[in-house]
């Protein structure tokens, strides 16, 4: 154990007079070793502590870190997370104890699209709206929260008011919360904003919204299909649905592309 | 080795992408993850955010071919589960403003950082097992905040500037051990 050991432990410990420690960040400031030797020390104390982590910097670029970044982002990367999130909608949706709730949503969507079907071949529409199928199939239960953890805050607020149904104040409160922060809202947010903003009927600002969403890059993105299929069915533009959907199917790994597929032949 | 077998099965499940393979895990993992989460001050929803980043971290990382793990997948994704909730707790303890609006491009950083600490986390405890029994079990107490009186006692140590001094070298040993590893200054070098 040298000087050196035994003076950051005191350091690290409060255990010097406020001179000594002067005198010590002085040393620490003169010279990179020792600054290095006093960054382990303080790494130990944390990470073997097991009630402590280790947070490292947000804006650390360590190549690990941007390595780490660059396949998040890549397609690859978007990929295996959406896979991570859909196994886990699948283990829920046959672990979970409201399941049998669902299940009955299931098979209640599943019986009107069949009579919506059943209608529509048999040509009993002469000219036919297509907003039952957007009723049919619309289910919001899956988006994602938009809080992590803390759910006092506004946000939490407007996802409440969103699954309660509340559309109009939950779109109000979203607003604010933009105008608040002086922020654009993140991609997740937006979602829930043009979902809402078709809810009531201010469809075109849905549309809107929904095409910035295919257009950006979030790991979202190609939820877009899906919702702009759902948003055309609504004002009955059947031409822009098909359109939608029939990207959607040309891509497994995008949201929803098994009722795409469905929807699409049922429109076809 | 049937267990081997299947364990490679769950990892490559988790580098591929394979949901049947991913829901298999979730089955076999999540239930001990939510009793976790539950007995250390979470929720439900807790479990399911720590449990999909632990997933993420662990096929990001694994991605890189000389990845193996030493131990079994369940145990190894579970270490990393509470690892990701100690993670969680500190930032939230150190979180000043509530209100931040959750961005999802924030989120990846947030994988990537968590994946480095983890490597990092695991070096450390590789390198605490590479040291004496003697040490390894003085430091433990040490590290969590255990008083030096009591460690006395429990070691049976005559005083405790024994105790003490024998921390120090403890970690000095310790701290070399780390210093000496090439891993060590790859995750340090900028």
């Amino acid at each position: 154990m040298s000087n050196l050991d035994q003076e950051i432990e005191a350091y690290l410990n409060g255990e010097m007079t406020p001179d000594e420690s002067l005198a010590f960040e002085k040393k620490l400031e003169s010279s990179l070793t020792i600054r290095k030797e006093f960054e382990l020390y303080r790494e130990m104390n944390i990470v073997y502590n097991e009630q402590d982590w280790e947070i490292t910097d947000v804006s650390n670029e360590h190549p690990k870190i941007n390595q780490h970044l660059t396949f998040l982002k890549s397609k690859k990367g978007e990929i295996l997370a959406e896979s991570i999130k859909n196994a886990e909608n699948q283990y829920f949706a046959t672990n979970s104890i409201g399941n049998k709730k669902k299940y009955l949503y299931y098979i209640s969507a599943a019986a009107a699209i069949l009579i919506i079907g059943l209608f529509i071949a048999s040509k009993l529409f002469t000219s036919p709206s297509h907003e039952h199928l957007y009723l049919a199939h619309k289910d919001w239960s899956d988006l994602p929260s938009l809080t992590i953890r803390n759910n006092t805050n506004k946000l939490a607020s407007a996802e409440k008011l969103f699954k309660a149904q509340n559309y109009k104040a939950a779109l109000d409160l979203f607003n604010k919360i933009e105008q608040e922060n002086n922020t654009k809202s993140n991609w997740q947010v937006l979602i829930y904003k043009a979902i809402a903003q078709l809810e009531i009927n201010q469809n075109t600002l849905a549309i809107e919204n929904f095409k910035k969403l295919k257009q950006s890059n979030s790991l979202d993105a190609h939820k877009a299909y899906w919702y702009l299929a759902l948003a055309y069915l609504k004002v009955n533009d059947i031409t822009n649905a098909k359109s939608e959907l029939i990207e959607l199917t040309k891509h497994s790994e995008y949201y929803n592309h098994k009722s795409g597929v469905k929807l699409l032949k049922k429109l076809e | 080795m049937i267990t081997q077998k299947h364990d490679d099965y769950l990892l490559q499940s988790l580098i591929t992408g394979n949901e049947k393979g991913i829901k298999e895990i979730y089955g076999k993992v999540y239930p001990k993850v939510l009793a976790y989460i539950y007995k250390h001050d979470g929720i439900e929803d807790d479990a399911k955010d720590v449990m999909q980043k632990a997933l993420l971290q662990l096929s990001l990382r694994a991605q890189d071919k000389s990845f193996t793990i030493s131990s079994s997948f369940e145990g190894y994704l579970f270490t990393i589960c509470k690892n990701v909730w100690r993670r969680e707790v500190k930032i939230r303890k150190n979180r000043v403003t509530n209100s931040v609006v959750f961005d999802p491009l924030h989120e990846e950083r947030e994988i990537a950082l968590a994946a480095y600490e983890q490597e990092k986390w695991e070096l450390f405890q590789e390198k605490l097992i590479s040291i004496s029994e003697n040490c390894r079990k003085i430091l433990g107490y040490f590290f969590n905040k255990v008083p030096y009186s009591k460690i006395a006692k429990e070691l049976d140590y005559a005083t405790e500037n024994t105790v003490r001094q024998r921390i120090f070298k403890c970690k000095s040993k310790l701290k070399e051990a780390i210093q000496s590893d090439s891993r060590y200054k790859e995750l340090k070098e900028l």
